[in-house]
């Protein structure tokens, strides 16, 4: 539902992206990995157009993207992106939050928005947080309010970019279960991440990058389970503790 | 210093009304209360203009907000004085004159103050916001502004204590307000320079250092609350 | 609606304006050499934080930026005159009083801005710059001329250009005494010609262009110093 081909991408005169292809299946999860600068954020921002594209082309169910035709507000209504800094809205309620774009957007009566809102809030874990404002939640709790905010638009792919790379440690792992529950429902999902462990028990496949090239694209085992390529085999060992 | 007060008060506070147009101090708060609440939604165009994606809109805010900035505010005065009659068709009290003045000058550098307020806000609000779906113009409306206006308000509060101390230099082409009748007392005593002038600077104090002083209370207050939100 | 700029290029106009002119840029300097002077005073005692020092400079820092330039003026001409001792008065009275009060007046309100200016700058200087000078061995006087001062006045330049812009422009604020300067001899010609439009234009012109020159020069030394910053 999602093919990219040859996408290329330059900062000014650096090239970030070279000649980026590949395919994402509906319910499939994906993990774009590697080193720091290896361009795996910038690859993600292009698919909802946060970052545009230098050549190449990118097409979500069919449709170029980049196409004038395309009205890029509504594509972004469905995709839905997780920040690593949440930006979640500070003058806002949690639930305030969450129903914003359903209903200015979708022009969803507050009430149904509301009811849905606090369906995702439970099954994020959250519930009787509703009514509380972002200042006052932890960066777990935060960012599990990020992800509900996202999935109210009914988005057919959740892109995550680094979810848990700005959180504490202890709160890691209550953002990477409400993203295993979601890939169980049989979400699309995108993940750029360093949390390997979650890569290798939830993703299909992984996309992994090395300044701005993808080295390897296949299954997650063929990636954990062996493969020969010295680059992969370094970056896995770094990993472990 | 006490006996003018006790002499001179109602003249000093509300000027020659009811025979006259009200001035004194009321005088000087009136233009300056108009002000600020005639310049905000200019100055508000004029933020967003400066950081508008066009440049039909960029160019034309950039060159009014220079202009404005770099040039004197007496001569914004006299511009007024001269202008605003010729396009009304017919004469028009300084009050008025000094009305336009003061919007026109002070809405430049309260655009200034939210274009900051504007770009202080983190990158990552108005990212969030296009990425839920909403456009440029609906993210400025719903998420950015209000939290931009916010953090600004105590620059605003700042940028009114610079605008009341501006409508002082009304006395130049006759506005009745707290200066002038300062000068009128001083024109009817002659021998009390000292007392007079001395009551027109320590009540200027008093106003403008509560505002600012709330200003900073304000200043405080905000950073508190930001400092929450973003950590 | 025609505009005619013969009117006032011909004639004793533009010799008028240029006295204005000259004027205006004695009284900016004179005030800003006071005010600058005044600033660097003010800073230095607050620096020694004795209490009731430091508490007397805050409250003339916050008075002088409290009261309206044109009252301080006011006041200045019209009432300190007569507190002054009676033979400084007459001398001044005696050269040019409107100028020097002015002056006097824009110099010690200004010095109340840009005396913050420099607390600022100074201030924005972490401590662990001066300890990382110790550290290595200079004194404090040292410290503070190759390690402190240096970065410190960086930070002070873009707000300093920037009052100084502000004394600039409020030169114009002396006319309400009758200080022939730049936007007197304004008014002088458009009452002389009544060629409005023409002479005001000129007159905003030449503001404007003193005011780019600032503004420019803010600019272009805040690129200099990046560039030597980030080594490019």
């Amino acid at each position: 539902m999602i093919e990219l081909s040859h996408v290329d991408k330059f900062f000014g005169s650096v090239q970030v992206l070279h000649d980026i292809s590949g395919r994402v299946n509906k319910g499939e999860v994906v993990v774009l990995c590697g080193p720091s600068g290896s361009g795996k954020s910038t690859l993600i921002r292009t698919i909802n157009r946060l970052e545009g594209i230098s050549g190449g082309q990118i097409k979500v169910n069919g449709q170029d993207i980049h196409d004038a035709s395309v009205n890029v507000d509504a594509l972004r209504m469905r995709t839905g992106f997780v920040f690593q800094q949440f930006n979640l809205f500070p003058h806002l309620s949690v639930i305030d939050n969450i129903t914003l774009a359903p209903r200015k957007l979708r022009k969803i009566p507050r009430d149904a928005a509301e009811h849905r809102a606090m369906e995702l809030l439970e099954r994020v874990g959250l519930g009787e947080k509703a009514r509380v404002f972002p200042g006052q939640l932890s960066g777990g709790q935060s960012q599990r309010v990020a992800i509900a905010r996202s999935l109210a638009m009914d988005p057919e792919v959740m892109l995550f970019d680094e979810p848990t790379s700005a959180l504490d440690p202890e709160m890691v792992n209550e953002v990477l279960a409400v993203m295993t529950d979601l890939a169980a429902s049989d979400m699309t999902m995108i993940c750029v991440t360093h949390e390997m462990g979650f890569a290798q028990r939830v993703a299909d496949t992984v996309w992994f990058l090395i300044d701005g090239r993808i080295v390897y694209q296949g299954s997650e085992v063929g990636f954990f389970g062996g493969c020969d390529d010295p680059r992969v085999k370094r970056f896995l060992n770094q990993l472990q503790p | 210093m006490i006996e003018i007060i006790r002499e001179y008060w109602l003249l000093l506070l509300i000027g020659q009304y009811p025979h006259g147009p009200l001035g004194g101090l009321a005088g000087t708060m009136i233009l300056a209360l108009l002000c600020l609440v005639l310049a905000f939604p200019v100055s508000l165009m004029l933020a967003l203009g400066r950081l508008s994606a066009h440049r039909l809109f960029r160019g034309p805010a950039m060159v009014i907000s220079y202009v404005m900035r770099g040039t004197p505010f007496i001569m914004v005065i006299f511009w007024s004085y001269y202008i605003v009659p010729l396009i009304i068709g017919r004469p028009v009290s300084a009050f008025w004159v000094m009305v336009v003045a003061l919007v026109l000058y002070e809405s430049a550098y309260l655009g200034e103050v939210i274009r900051a307020g504007i770009v202080a806000l983190p990158r990552g609000q108005s990212e969030a916001a296009q990425a839920l779906g909403f456009s440029r113009g609906r993210t400025m409306r719903l998420i950015v502004l209000p939290q931009a206006l916010f953090n600004a308000f105590p620059a605003i509060v700042s940028q009114f204590v610079s605008i009341i101390k501006e409508t002082s230099l009304g006395v130049v082409i006759g506005v009745h307000e707290f200066t002038y009748a300062a000068n009128q007392v001083n024109g009817i005593e002659l021998v009390k320079p000292v007392a007079v002038y001395s009551i027109l600077a320590i009540t200027f104090f008093i106003l403008c250092f509560s505002f600012t002083s709330a200003a900073r209370w304000l200043e405080a207050r905000v950073t508190a609350q930001r400092t929450e939100q973003l950590a | 609606m025609h505009f005619d700029f013969s009117r006032i290029l011909q004639g004793p106009y533009i010799s008028w304006l240029l006295d204005g002119l000259q004027v205006s840029l004695l009284l900016f300097g004179f005030a800003w050499v006071i005010a600058f002077s005044l600033a660097v005073v003010l800073t230095l005692v607050r620096l020694t934080e004795i209490r009731p020092l430091v508490f007397l400079v805050a409250a003339y820092v916050e008075i002088g930026r409290s009261v309206p330039l044109l009252i301080q003026v006011f006041f200045w001409y019209f009432a300190a005159s007569s507190l002054l001792p009676h033979a400084v008065d007459r001398a001044i009275t005696r050269i040019d009083p409107e100028f020097i009060y002015a002056g006097i007046a824009f110099g010690l309100g200004m010095a109340a801005y840009l005396s913050e200016v420099l607390r600022s700058g100074i201030r924005s200087i972490p401590h662990t710059q001066i300890e990382a000078g110790r550290a290595l061995g200079f004194g404090w006087l040292a410290t503070m001329r190759l390690v402190v001062l240096p970065q410190a006045f960086r930070a002070t330049v873009p707000p300093l250009l920037n009052y100084t812009l502000m004394l600039f422009k409020n030169t114009s604020v002396a006319l309400a005494i009758g200080v022939k300067e730049l936007t007197y001899q304004t008014r002088l010609i458009e009452n002389t010609t009544f060629a409005t439009f023409e002479i005001f234009a000129l007159t905003t012109l030449i503001y404007l262009t003193g005011s780019l020159l600032l503004t420019v020069t803010g600019e272009l030394l805040e690129r200099h110093w990046n560039r030597q910053v980030s080594g490019t």
